[in-house]
C-alpha cells in the first residue's frame, strides 16, 4: 500500500503527461486495428464485385488514413512518453537527493558505496516500470475497451466474445503466471543477493582470499550459488515459456471465436459477409498490446521491490535533522548575540543513541571563542558522533547543543554554515575541477583568494603539477590526489569558508608521521585565530590546546589543560605515557647493549 | 555444416550442449514462425466457406478445427523455443560469469584494482544479467527473422506476383531508410544515453560528498542543481530524440503505406475478378508479419548493442596479461617449519604493467625462521610491493625470489599459500558470521577463538555485538570501523598460526593503547616465525629483529635498529622525527 501511494505521490506532477501518452499508444493500437479491418472489409467488398470502384473508395481511403495515422500517433507516444520518463528521472532524483538532504543521518549504517550503485539500478527500474508495465496495461485496456464498442455496435455477442478473450488472455493469465512465480522469484531475489554479497566479498578482499589459499573454496561457493538461481531460473523459464504459449493461444482463439460467431451470426442472422474478414482482422490486431505486454508482467516483481527500496530510502513525510532550512529574518538578533557571547558552543546534559548503543551519555562541553580545544578519547568513544550532532548531521536524544548561546534547532542552515565548518577524516573530492571543488566553501570568491588559501594550505605546487591549474578536473585517471593532499584541500576549504569556528574529525589519521607533522603546522598557523576544536585519539600537539576534554564510552571523563591533565594521573595520563613509552623504550631497549 | 560451425564461432557459444540447444531454440522459433502460413491459411479458409458464397454447412467449421490444430502446434513450439532460448540464455551467462571470476583470481589484485570496485560489481551482476535480451531473444529469434519473410516472399510468389513484387520491391527502400536515417539518428541517441550515464555519475558525486556540502552549506542548493541539470538534458535530448524518432517514423509508415498498396491492389484484381478471395485474404493477414523483423529492427539494435558490449568486456577481460606468477599443478614444495622459512630475494626489480619506474629496483636480501624484519620507507618506496611480490600477485620483471631455495615461479603455490597468513592494509570483513570471518571456516574450539580474541584486542568488540561471535557481519547493521577491521585481520592470523606471517601497516588504524598492547602481545609472537612488517608507526620498527628501509623502490639501508641508530642515515632520520613528533616535551 505505501508502495502504491508512494508511486502515487511521484506521479502526480506528470499524470497528464501520463495520460496523454497512453492514451496515444491506444490511439496507435486502435488505429492498427482499424487499418486491418478496413483492409478485410476492402477485399472483401472487392470480391463482392460492386458495379463500380467507387464503392471501394472510402475503404481504400480508410486504409491509407489509419496507415499514416498509425504512425503519427506512434511518433508522439515516443515522444511524449521519453519525455515523461526523462523528467521523472529530474524529479526523482531531486526527490530522493532532497531527502538525503534533510536527513543526512539516512547514509549512516548503510555501505555507501554499494547502496549508491543500488539506487540507480533502483531509480532506473522505477521509471522503466512505468514505460513497460503502466503505459501498456493503460492502453491496451483503452484500445480494447474502444475495439470493444465497435465490436458491439456490429453485434454485442461479439463484443462479449472479444472482452472474455481479453480478461483470460491479457489480464487473468499473466497475473496467474505472477502469482505462480512469486515464490520463486522471492528465492532467486534472496540467491542473487547472496550472490551478490559474495562478489561483493571477492572484489574487495581478493589479496586476502588469494594470499590464504582461500579463493578456489570462494569460487565453489560462488558457482554453487549460480546453480542454485539458474535452477530457481529453470522454472521461472518454464512458467515464462507456458505464459507465452498461453497467451497466444488465448489470442488466437479468441480471433477464431470471434470469427466463428461472425460466420454463425453471417449464416443465421443477417452479417453483412463483409463485415466476417473485417472482424476478424481488427481482432486480430487489438489482442497485439497483450501478446506483448503479458510478458512485461514478469518484471512486475523486480519493479515492485525497487519500488520498494525507494519508498525505504526517501519517504514521501518525515521530521527533519539540525537546523532549518530557511532563515526567517533573525539576522539582527543573532549579530547581537555574537556581540555579546563568550561561547561558541556548549552542550548540557546531551545523551545520544547509535542503533542500540548510548554513543553520548549527558556530555557538558563548553567551548569558548577563540579557543582551541581538544577533544580526544578511544575509538568507540562517542568523539565523531559528538562532531555530527555539533554540525546537525544526526538528532540527539536529550540535553542541548547551543551555539553562540542558541539553541541548534534555532539556528537557520545558512546562518550555521556561515560560521561553523568541518575538515572530516576523510576528505570527499567531487568530480569537478580543483576550482568548483574550493569554490564550494564560498561561491565568489576570487582567483587571488583561491591561490592564497591554497598557498595557506600549502598546495601551491599541487597546482603548478596539475595540468590545467585551478581546471583541472580532479579524480580523473591521473589526477587524483595523494592523502596529504586531500587533507589540505580540506584545509583550504575551510581556510576560505571564513568560519569563525572549524570542527576536525582525526584530520590526520590516514596519514603518515611525516605529513601529519607538516599538516598539523600548516593547519595550526592558517587557522591561527579561528575557534577549533580538533577530535583526536593521539596525543600530538596537546600542548597547543587551551583545554581538552577526554571522552571514555560516551562521557566526559577529565577535563583540562595537558600539563594539568598529565599530571592528574588519570585516563589521560596513562595514554600519555604509553605514547611516549611507544617513541623511546623500545629505542631504549635497543640501545641497551 | 562448417557455415553452421563459422557462425556458431560469432556467436557467444562455446560448448556442445550451449550449441544445442541455440540451434534446437533457433529451429524451434523458425518453425513456429513458418506456421504462421498454415495459420493464415486456414482462417482464409474458413472465411472463404462462408464469404463470398457459402460452401457447405460444415466447410468453415473443418477449416476453424485445422486452425486449432496449427495454433496449438504453433503454441507449444513457441513455449518450447521460449523454454530452450531462455536455458540457453542461463547457461552462457553462467558460464561467462564463471570465466570472468575465475579470471579475476588468476589476474590477482594488482591488475583487478586497476578498474573501481564498482565496476567488477556492476559487470558481474547487472552486465551480465543485462545480456538476457540479446541472449534470450534477439539470437534465437534471428534465424526466423530471416525465415519468415523469406518464406512469405516465396508464398506470394506462388499465389501472386504483383504483391510479391510489392513486398520484395519496398524492403530494399526500407532499409536504405533505415541505414541512411537510422544510423545518424541511433549515433546521435546513443550519445545522449551516455550523458545519461555521466548524469548518473553526477548524481552519485552530489550524494557520495553530500557531508561536505552539508558542511559548507552548499546542498540545499543542489536540491535545485540536481533538478535543473536532468531537465537542461531533458530538452537537449527531446531536441535530438525528435529526429531520432523519425526514422522509426518513416519504417513505421513505409510499412503501413505498402500494407495498404497490397490491400488495394489484392482489392481492384478481386474487383475485376482475377483473383480468389481466399488468396487475397491470406496474403493480406501475412502482409503485417512479412514486416515484422524490420519494425522491430530499433528495439532488436539495443539489445544487440548491450549484449555485444558485455562480450566485448568479458573477452577483454579473459584477454588480459595475468601480472600474477601462475598457479601450476605439481610445482615444487619447499620444506615449511612452523618456526618459518627462509626467504630469499635476489636482484629484485618490479614493474607494474603501463608504469614508467620500477616498483621496486634490484632488491636482494635474505629472512630466516624466527625473525622478525621490518619494512619502513615514505610511501611510493616500494613497500607494498614486497608484500605483492612474496605474495605471488607480481611477477618480477628480473631477479628471483626463493622460498626455502624454490624459486616462486616453479612453486606449489597453494601449498606454500596454506603456510601464510596476511594482514592487509585495509582488511576485509566478508559476509558471514563474527567466527567464520576469525577462523576461515574451519573448525576451532572456542577455547583457541578465544585467545586470539585477546590477542588481537578483538573480545572487546565483540562484547559489544549483540549476538557476540555469532553476529553476522553484513556491512549495515554492524559496522566495523577501520581499527575493527585490522583487529579481525589480527585475529586470523593468530588463529592460523602461518609459519609466515605478513602484514601491511597493521596498527595504522589502532588507538595508541590498543596499538601498545597490541605490540606488546603480538611481537614476541611474530618472532616465533618467519614475519615480514610493513610499518609507517616506527615503534614496531624499533623492536624488530632487522629493518629493511625502502626509498624510491631500492633497499637503501638493512640491519639490525641499534646498528641502524647508530649508522645515522635513512633510519636514523626517520627515527628522530618520529620522536620528536611523538614525544613534543
Amino acid at each position: 500500500m505505501r508502495r502504491v501511494r508512494w508511486m502515487w505521490g511521484f506521479v502526480r506532477p506528470v499524470v497528464g503527461r501520463v495520460a496523454g501518452s497512453t492514451g496515444l499508444s491506444a490511439a496507435t493500437f486502435v488505429a492498427a486495428a482499424a487499418m486491418m479491418a478496413t483492409a478485410g472489409y476492402l477485399i472483401s467488398a472487392a470480391a463482392l464485385k460492386p458495379s463500380t470502384i467507387l464503392m471501394l473508395w472510402v475503404p481504400i481511403v480508410g486504409v491509407r488514413f489509419f496507415g499514416t495515422s498509425r504512425a503519427a500517433f506512434r511518433y508522439l507516444e515516443r515522444l511524449i512518453s521519453h519525455d515523461t520518463v526523462l523528467r521523472l528521472t529530474a524529479r526523482l532524483r531531486a526527490l530522493i537527493f532532497s531527502h538525503l538532504e534533510r536527513h543526512p543521518d539516512t547514509l549512516i549504517g548503510r555501505r555507501t558505496v554499494t547502496t549508491l550503485d543500488l539506487i540507480l539500478t533502483d531509480m532506473e527500474r522505477v521509471q522503466n516500470g512505468l514505460l513497460r508495465l503502466l503505459l501498456p496495461l493503460g492502453s491496451g485496456l483503452a484500445s480494447s475497451a474502444l475495439v470493444g464498442a465497435w465490436l458491439a455496435r456490429v453485434d454485442l455477442s461479439l463484443a462479449v466474445t472479444f472482452a472474455l478473450g481479453v480478461l483470460v488472455a491479457g489480464i487473468a493469465a499473466p497475473l496467474l503466471a505472477l502469482w505462480i512465480s512469486n515464490r520463486w522469484h522471492s528465492s532467486r531475489f534472496a540467491i542473487r543477493q547472496r550472490r551478490e554479497a559474495g562478489m561483493d566479498d571477492l572484489v574487495r578482499g581478493i589479496d586476502e582470499l588469494l594470499a590464504h589459499g582461500e579463493m578456489d573454496e570462494m569460487l565453489a561457493r560462488l558457482d554453487s550459488w549460480d546453480e542454485e538461481e539458474e535452477r530457481l531460473t529453470a522454472h521461472l523459464d518454464a512458467v515464462r515459456a507456458i505464459l507465452d504459449g498461453t497467451l497466444y493461444v488465448g489470442a488466437t482463439a479468441t480471433v477464431a471465436a470471434v470469427l466463428a460467431e461472425a460466420i454463425e451470426l453471417h449464416l443465421t442472422s443477417n452479417l453483412p459477409g463483409t463485415m466476417i474478414a473485417a472482424v476478424t482482422l481488427m481482432v486480430m490486431a487489438a489482442m497485439e498490446p497483450w501478446t506483448t505486454a503479458g510478458p512485461a508482467f514478469a518484471d512486475a516483481f523486480e519493479v515492485s521491490r525497487s519500488v520498494a527500496q525507494m519508498v525505504d530510502l526517501a519517504p514521501v513525510s518525515s521530521e527533519e535533522v539540525g537546523p532549518r532550512a530557511e532563515s526567517e529574518g533573525t539576522s539582527a538578533t543573532l549579530s547581537l548575540a555574537l556581540a555579546s557571547t563568550h561561547t561558541a558552543f556548549s552542550t548540557h546534559g546531551l545523551c545520544c543513541r547509535r542503533g542500540d548503543v548510548w554513543a553520548l551519555r549527558d556530555v557538558d562541553i563548553e567551548v569558548p571563542r577563540g579557543h582551541r580545544v581538544a577533544i580526544v578519547g578511544d575509538s568507540g568513544a562517542g568523539k565523531s558522533t559528538l562532531l555530527q550532532v555539533a554540525l546537525g548531521l544526526v538528532a540527539y536524544d536529550k540535553g542541548e547543543v547551543r551555539w553562540f548561546g542558541h539553541p541548534l534547532v534555532g539556528w537557520s542552515e545558512s546562518e550555521l554554515r556561515r560560521l561553523v565548518t568541518a575538515v572530516p577524516q576523510d576528505t570527499y573530492i567531487f568530480h569537478t575541477t580543483l576550482r568548483q571543488n574550493l569554490l564550494l566553501a564560498r561561491s565568489d570568491a576570487t582567483d587571488e583568494e583561491l591561490m592564497m588559501a591554497l598557498s595557506i594550505a600549502q598546495l601551491e605546487d599541487l597546482v603548478s603539477r596539475l595540468p590545467k591549474g585551478l581546471d583541472t578536473v580532479l579524480q580523473d585517471r591521473g589526477y587524483s590526489l595523494s592523502g596529504g593532499e586531500r587533507q589540505r584541500l580540506s584545509l583550504a576549504r575551510a581556510v576560505l569558508s571564513g568560519a569563525e569556528v572549524v570542527l576536525c574529525d582525526e584530520p590526520t589519521s590516514s596519514l603518515d608521521v611525516e605529513t601529519e607533522r607538516s599538516f598539523m603546522e600548516a593547519f595550526f598557523t592558517a587557522l591561527r585565530d579561528k575557534t577549533v576544536v580538533w577530535v583526536t585519539h593521539r596525543l600530538t600537539g596537546m600542548e597547543f590546546m587551551d583545554q581538552i576534554f577526554v571522552l571514555h564510552e560516551g562521557r566526559v571523563v577529565e577535563r583540562g589543560t595537558h600539563r594539568e591533565l598529565v599530571h592528574r594521573g588519570g585516563i589521560y595520563s596513562a595514554l600519555w605515557t604509553i605514547q611516549r613509552e611507544m617513541g623511546s623504550s623500545s629505542f631504549k631497549n635497543g640501545s641497551v647493549r | 555444416m562448417r557455415l553452421m560451425r563459422s557462425i556458431s564461432r560469432q556467436l557467444p557459444i562455446s560448448t556442445p550442449q550451449e550449441r544445442r540447444t541455440f540451434l534446437l531454440a533457433s529451429a524451434a522459433s523458425a518453425l513456429a514462425g513458418l506456421l504462421v502460413l498454415p495459420q493464415a491459411w486456414y482462417l482464409s479458409r474458413a472465411v472463404r466457406s462462408v464469404f463470398p458464397r457459402a460452401d457447405g454447412a460444415h466447410a468453415w467449421f473443418a477449416a476453424l478445427t485445422a486452425f486449432f490444430a496449427v495454433i496449438a502446434a504453433r503454441a507449444v513450439l513457441m513455449a518450447v523455443a521460449k523454454w530452450l532460448s531462455q536455458r540457453f540464455a542461463s547457461h552462457v551467462k553462467r558460464r561467462i560469469r564463471r570465466e570472468m571470476v575465475e579470471q579475476m583470481a588468476a589476474l590477482g589484485p594488482v591488475e583487478v584494482r586497476r578498474h573501481p570496485a564498482g565496476a567488477w560489481r556492476t559487470w558481474l551482476t547487472d552486465g551480465i544479467d543485462g545480456m538476457d535480451a540479446y541472449l534470450a531473444s534477439y539470437l534465437p529469434q534471428a534465424a526466423a527473422s530471416a525465415a519468415v519473410p523469406i518464406a512469405i516472399l516465396a508464398f506470394a510468389a506462388v499465389e501472386d506476383r504483383l504483391t510479391a513484387v510489392i513486398l520484395a520491391g519496398t524492403v530494399p527502400f526500407m532499409v536504405l531508410l533505415l541505414v541512411l536515417v537510422g544510423r545518424a539518428a541511433q549515433k546521435a541517441t546513443d550519445r545522449r544515453f551516455e550523458a545519461l550515464e555521466r548524469l548518473g555519475g553526477h548524481f552519485l558525486d552530489v550524494v557520495r560528498g553530500l557531508w561536505t556540502l552539508k558542511v559548507f552549506g552548499r546542498s540545499r542548493a543542489q536540491v535545485g542543481i540536481i533538478e535543473r541539470v536532468a531537465d537542461d538534458y531533458r530538452r537537449t535530448t527531446m531536441k535530438v530524440l525528435r529526429l531520432a524518432f523519425l526514422s522509426s517514423l518513416v519504417t513505421e509508415l513505409f510499412t503501413m503505406v505498402s500494407i495498404g498498396l497490397v490491400a488495394v491492389s489484392l482489392g481492384i484484381r478481386l474487383l475485376n475478378g482475377r483473383m480468389d478471395f481466399a488468396a487475397a485474404f491470406v496474403l493480406l493477414l501475412l502482409a503485417p508479419e512479412y514486416y515484422l523483423p524490420i519494425r522491430n529492427a530499433g528495439a532488436q539494435y539495443h539489445a544487440a548493442r548491450d549484449g555485444v558490449a558485455m562480450l566485448e568486456r568479458h573477452r577483454e577481460v579473459l584477454e588480459t596479461p595475468i601480472p600474477a606468477v601462475r598457479q601450476r599443478d605439481g610445482g615444487r614444495t619447499p620444506f615449511v617449519s612452523p618456526q618459518g622459512v627462509a626467504i630469499e630475494f635476489r636482484h629484485v626489480t618490479v614493474r607494474y604493467p603501463g608504469a614508467e619506474k620500477p616498483a621496486l629496483e634490484d632488491v636482494s636480501f635474505r629472512i630466516g625462521p624466527r625473525e622478525l624484519v621490518a619494512v619502513v620507507g615514505p610511501s611510493g618506496a616500494g613497500k607494498s610491493t614486497l608484500l605483492a611480490v612474496l605474495l605471488g600477485f607480481i611477477r618480477p620483471e628480473s631477479g628471483e625470489v626463493l622460498i626455502g631455495g624454490v624459486p616462486l615461479d616453479e612453486i606449489d603455490l597453494g601449498a606454500f599459500r596454506r603456510h601464510l597468513g596476511l594482514v592487509a592494509q585495509e582488511p576485509t570483513w566478508f559476509h558471514a558470521t563474527l567466527r567464520d570471518n576469525v577462523t576461515w571456516n574451519e573448525p576451532r574450539s572456542d577455547e583457541e577463538v578465544r585467545e586470539a580474541l585477546v590477542m588481537s584486542g578483538l573480545d572487546h568488540v565483540v562484547e559489544r555485538l549483540p549476538a557476540g561471535l555469532d553476529t553476522e557481519l553484513d556491512g549495515e547493521r554492524v559496522q566495523l570501523s577501520g581499527g575493527e577491521r585490522q583487529r579481525l585481520a589480527l585475529a586470523r592470523l593468530v588463529l592460523r598460526r602461518p609459519a609466515v606471517a605478513l602484514l601491511d601497516e597493521p596498527t595504522r588504524s589502532l588507538d595508541l593503547a590498543t596499538e601498545r598492547a597490541l605490540e606488546e602481545r603480538v611481537v614476541p609472537w611474530l618472532r616465533e616465525r618467519t614475519s615480514i612488517a610493513v610499518v609507517h608507526r616506527l615503534s614496531l620498527a624499533l623492536a624488530a629483529d632487522r629493518v629493511l628501509v625502502l626509498d624510491g623502490g631500492r633497499l637503501v639501508e638493512e640491519g639490525r635498529p641499534e646498528e641502524l641508530l647508530l649508522a645515522y642515515g635513512y633510519f636514523h632520520a626517520m627515527v628522530s622525527r618520529y620522536r620528536g613528533e611523538e614525544v613534543l616535551s
